[in-house]
């Protein structure tokens, strides 16, 4: 929903689309937003847009490279992701190449990617769960990303605590979000949520943001809430 | 006569436990300390209190009521947090803003920072025990950064003022006089916190020595911003990965040699006056006239899809955000990279085998945010 | 030298005394709870701000809105509290407060009881408080309490001790440990000039026994949260208070008598009573101010560096002050004696301590230009 202010009056110039404004606050209070939302002309059809960023491959030399040859034998997918200004690597791996690649990116003289910036998770749906690290050189002054895909049946990602201390955190919360399971974390327990909460994964896509406020109402599944005190 | 014993004395570590609501934890947030006498045997932190699961509500939100959230988070230093999420959403859609929109914004950011370095000192003295001197002489100068604030945002703290592009509307017109009539005082506020702690001799005893990381333990627990800086990390994103109009500007940025807390007081200490050069010079530079968005601004904020990671120098540390987008105007995963939760990870391995007293010095010295902590 | 002080002239010894006492009590209870006004308006002028001004004009009327807040409160009992300990807590410490007014001379001829040994009187009767902390820190059944109970203990038992070798130096200058001796002694000069050392020594020690910043380590509001008070609310938390006021009465009136030489010097005794008691409320006046002044500004010692400054550097300064007044007694040396070896002694005190803490050497911070990226971090 966009709301009518006064900075887009001004960048349209007068470009004149008074049809598709949205109705004012007067007629959306009287009438439901989805009716009010029928009411606009269909926008046209923008469904050909590509679902994903076209990939580019890094130019030659870059620091995959040297990834590749810091560890070898192991299957990597390398594009460019943008930053704040220009760009940099990431690689995706696979779960069980993931601990092997994060030791060299942070021992291998050439990458000593000592610093673990972030940790996220990313729930692609049909494509399964993502796990997406972060890392930067504070020797080296370059950037890599390293992802990790596993399927929803075996959410299970090594765990790189002993590597990087910084995960600790961040691993706990991506647990708490999206049930992913951190093989080796030495105190896996809620962080974000409460004690009790290990069944409900509130950042995957299946839990939709609507519904939310039921969660604290009859409408509990069961077993939820009744973990130990 | 002697008494003989029929048993050792028991000795029992006991667990204190501070928080969720104690004067001096910043927040909503919890501490279980396991001490032996007055000495610091175990902590474990508890947070999640303040979890409003912001990151969840992004996702339902489009890339201009994501602003005001944005502020809810880190809610001492809402202009970074914008800053990070504008940005984000800009690179995305490769939207170039307007140099006097990008001025202002680094002059408000600047002056946000002040404003939070300023409830820093005004906290860390209340946490050193000063009975409030600390406190009243900072939230006076911080009154009148927020007054600034209020007349160009129309809020006293959670301003959505940073638009996609740019800003949302013009400032006053006597926003350079406001903001130089503000740095006179600010100045004088600096130098009387100044003079009220940095050399007080009770203060320094309390503050030296205390906390100690080195800067690999720093590195390897993803800390940022001052506590970086202050165990001898040279790195400020300002410089070193610039980002708005950051590289045309001199400042000098300080880095500690022992990362204890007294030298992250030091740090924070000059990083206002730091601050206020920059804002001299930003107001300086500053276009008088100018638009305040590009004029091919788009009506409706749609992304194509992507992903992207952009970073801003908070006061508090390197506030990120990762922005994934599956096209569509909402984001589809957005992370934020909080600083203050970055750092507070690290509070067990620094508070161990310290004194009772020395964890509140320690924990104010992160200073953290429990809205970004917690998000 | 050894002079007995008049008592009040009323027919029977124990009438008089009861009604002095009677009156004292009443004006201690008035004076302390407006010590607590005067205290807040101080403080908050220090701090910028204005302090109460809404009860009544310049807010005079704040401690009697807070007094007729606090009696009117419900009085809470933790269920597990101690009985016994948990009730008598805030009397043993209120009541050794007022005990210490009785040998008090508030004037020449004022006072309720002449003790020929007034000064030990004094200081054991005010000792006595460390019991009501005990009490109230291990009755209340709370680790924050239990653990502020136990620091004041700590803190109130070390630090008598240079209190009295302090008072010690004192008493064997002037040959007498009855304060009324000490005052007229010093009709002269007042004993701030034979004892700068012992001066400092009592400065410090007897903020330590007021809990005041910088050693309200057991009343520490940012770490226990009011250490063993939390337990106690309304009328018991409002003696609490009460005591801490009423107590640095006493010592800013002791700091008055034995250092500043009370109402006997400079005028002498032949005064009368109204300028008599003008000098002692002044006297006692630089005390409190000092003590709100610091209360305002200086930050909190941590529990092991107030010990270690008591333990280290308060005692073997008192006790080498005791040496020092002990040669010139026994040499019969002359007084400026007392003078050199006092002050040198005051002045390598506070040498000591600037030292101990400024000149530790320590790097500064460095500075990195913006201009130039950084190449090495670390």
């Amino acid at each position: 929903m966009t709301l009518p202010d006064g900075q887009e009056q001004e960048a349209e110039g007068g470009a004149g689309e008074a049809p598709a404004t949205p109705p004012s606050p007067e007629a959306a209070a009287e009438k439901p937003a989805a009716k009010a939302a029928a009411e606009r002309p269909a926008r046209p059809a923008k469904e050909a847009e590509p679902k994903e960023a076209p990939r580019v491959a890094p130019p030659a030399g870059s620091i995959n490279e040297t990834l590749a040859a810091a560890a070898p034998g192991v299957a990597m997918t390398a594009y460019m992701v943008p930053g704040t200004r220009g760009e940099s690597v990431a690689v995706e791996v696979s779960r069980d190449d993931l601990v092997a690649v994060m030791t060299a990116a942070r021992d291998d003289a050439r990458l000593s990617l000592d610093y673990l910036r972030c940790l996220s998770g990313v729930d692609w749906q049909e494509e399964g769960l993502e796990v997406v690290y972060h890392l930067w050189s504070f020797s080296k002054f370059h950037a890599l990303t390293v992802k990790t895909r596993v399927g929803y049946d075996d959410p299970t990602v090594p765990s790189v605590t002993a590597l990087y201390p910084a995960a600790d955190w961040h691993e706990r919360e991506t647990r708490d979000m999206f049930g992913i399971n951190f093989a080796g974390h030495h105190n896996l327990v809620p962080l974000l949520l409460p004690d009790d909460m290990t069944d409900h994964f509130p950042l995957r896509k299946d839990n939709p943001l609507q519904e939310i406020e039921e969660w604290q109402g009859e409408n509990l599944r069961d077993g939820a809430g009744e973990g130990e005190e | 006569m002697v008494l003989e014993q029929d048993h050792a004395l028991e000795v029992v570590d006991m667990a204190i436990n501070m928080g969720p609501q104690h004067p001096s934890t910043h927040g909503v947030f919890r501490m279980v300390l396991v001490v032996d006498g007055e000495k610091v045997v175990d902590v474990t932190p508890h947070i999640g209190y303040m979890h409003r699961g912001g990151e969840k509500l992004m996702e339902a939100m489009d890339f201009r009521q994501g602003i005001g959230f944005a502020d809810r988070t880190e809610y001492l230093a809402q202009f970074s947090a914008e800053l990070a999420y504008v940005m984000a959403v800009e690179r995305l859609m490769g939207i170039e803003v307007p140099e006097r929109a990008e001025y202002i914004r680094v002059i408000l950011t600047e002056m946000n920072r002040l404003s939070s370095h300023f409830m820093f000192m005004g906290a860390f003295g209340i946490d050193s025990g000063l009975f409030g001197t600390s406190f009243t002489y900072a939230f006076r100068e911080r009154e009148a950064l927020q007054d600034v604030f209020e007349e160009v945002s129309g809020d006293r703290l959670m301003y959505a003022y940073f638009r996609v592009g740019g800003l949302a509307w013009e400032v006053t017109d006597n926003f350079t006089q406001r903001v130089h009539e503000v740095l006179r005082g600010t100045q004088q506020g600096i130098r009387d916190l100044d003079d009220l702690m940095t050399h007080n001799e009770i203060f320094m005893a309390r503050c030296q020595n205390i906390g100690a990381f080195t800067a690999k333990q720093a590195i390897a627990n993803g800390m940022s911003g001052p506590l970086l800086r202050a165990s001898g990390v040279n790195w400020d994103l300002r410089r070193d990965e610039p980002y708005s109009v950051y590289d045309r500007f001199k400042f000098q940025i300080p880095v500690g040699n022992y990362g204890d807390v007294y030298d992250r007081y030091l740090v924070r200490l000059e990083e206002m006056r730091q601050s206020v050069s920059i804002i001299e010079q930003a107001l300086e530079q500053l276009p008088p006239e100018g638009p305040i968005v590009p004029e091919k601004m788009p009506r409706r904020l749609r992304t194509p899809p992507g992903e992207v990671y952009t970073k801003v120098e908070s006061p508090r540390g390197e506030w990120g955000v990762y922005l994934v987008s599956k096209g569509g105007d909402k984001p589809y995963r957005m992370k934020m990279r909080s600083p203050s939760f970055c750092n507070l990870s690290a509070l067990r391995e620094m508070t161990i085998g310290q004194f009772l007293a020395d964890a509140v010095m320690i924990l104010g010295s992160m200073d953290i945010v429990l809205g970004c902590v917690d998000r | 030298m050894l002079l007995s002080a008049p008592s009040i002239d009323i027919s029977q010894p124990a009438v008089s005394a009861g009604l002095g006492l009677f009156v004292i009590t009443l004006l201690m209870t008035v004076g302390v709870a407006y010590a607590t006004w005067y205290e807040r308006k101080i403080v908050a002028r220090i701090q910028q701000r204005l302090g109460p001004n809404r009860a009544g004009p310049f807010g005079l009327l704040q401690p009697i809105a807070d007094m007729l807040k606090l009696l009117t409160k419900e009085d809470l009992r933790p269920a597990t509290a101690d009985p016994i300990a948990w009730e008598v807590a805030v009397f043993g410490i209120f009541v050794p407060a007022f005990l210490a007014f009785v040998a008090v001379p508030f004037t020449a001829d004022w006072l309720i009881a002449s003790l020929p040994l007034s000064l030990i009187y004094l200081l054991s009767v005010s000792g006595l408080s460390f019991i009501g902390f005990l009490m109230a820190g291990w009755g209340s059944d709370s680790k924050y309490a239990l653990l502020g109970g136990m620091r004041a203990a700590a803190q109130l038992i070390s630090y008598e001790i240079p209190l009295i070798l302090a008072m010690v130096g004192l008493v064997m200058v002037t040959h007498s440990a009855d304060v009324y001796a000490i005052i007229l002694f010093q009709d002269k000069v007042p004993l701030i000039v034979w004892q700068p050392l012992g001066f400092l020594i009592f400065l410090t020690a007897s903020i330590a026994e007021l809990e005041r910043q910088p050693f309200d380590i057991p009343t520490g509001e940012s770490e226990v949260a009011g250490g063993v008070f939390i337990e106690f609310s309304g009328i018991r938390w409002s003696m609490f208070q009460l005591t801490s006021y009423v107590n640095m009465y006493v010592f800013s009136l002791l700091g008055a008598f034995v250092f500043l030489g009370g109402w006997e010097w400079p005028f002498g005794r032949d005064i009368g009573w109204g300028y008599q008691l003008l000098l002692t409320i002044t006297k006692m006046s630089i005390f409190v101010v000092f003590y709100v002044w610091i209360r305002a500004t200086l930050p909190r010692l941590r529990v092991d560096q107030l010990m270690t400054y008591a333990w280290k550097v308060l005692i073997p300064f008192a006790l080498v002050q005791i040496f020092f007044n002990g040669l010139v007694i026994v040499y019969d040396l002359p007084d400026v004696f007392l003078l050199v070896t006092s002050g040198a002694g005051a002045v390598a005190l506070v040498t000591l301590v600037y030292r101990s803490v400024r000149t530790t050497p320590r790097k500064p911070l460095q500075m990195f230009s913006s201009a130039e990226p950084a190449r090495s971090v670390v």
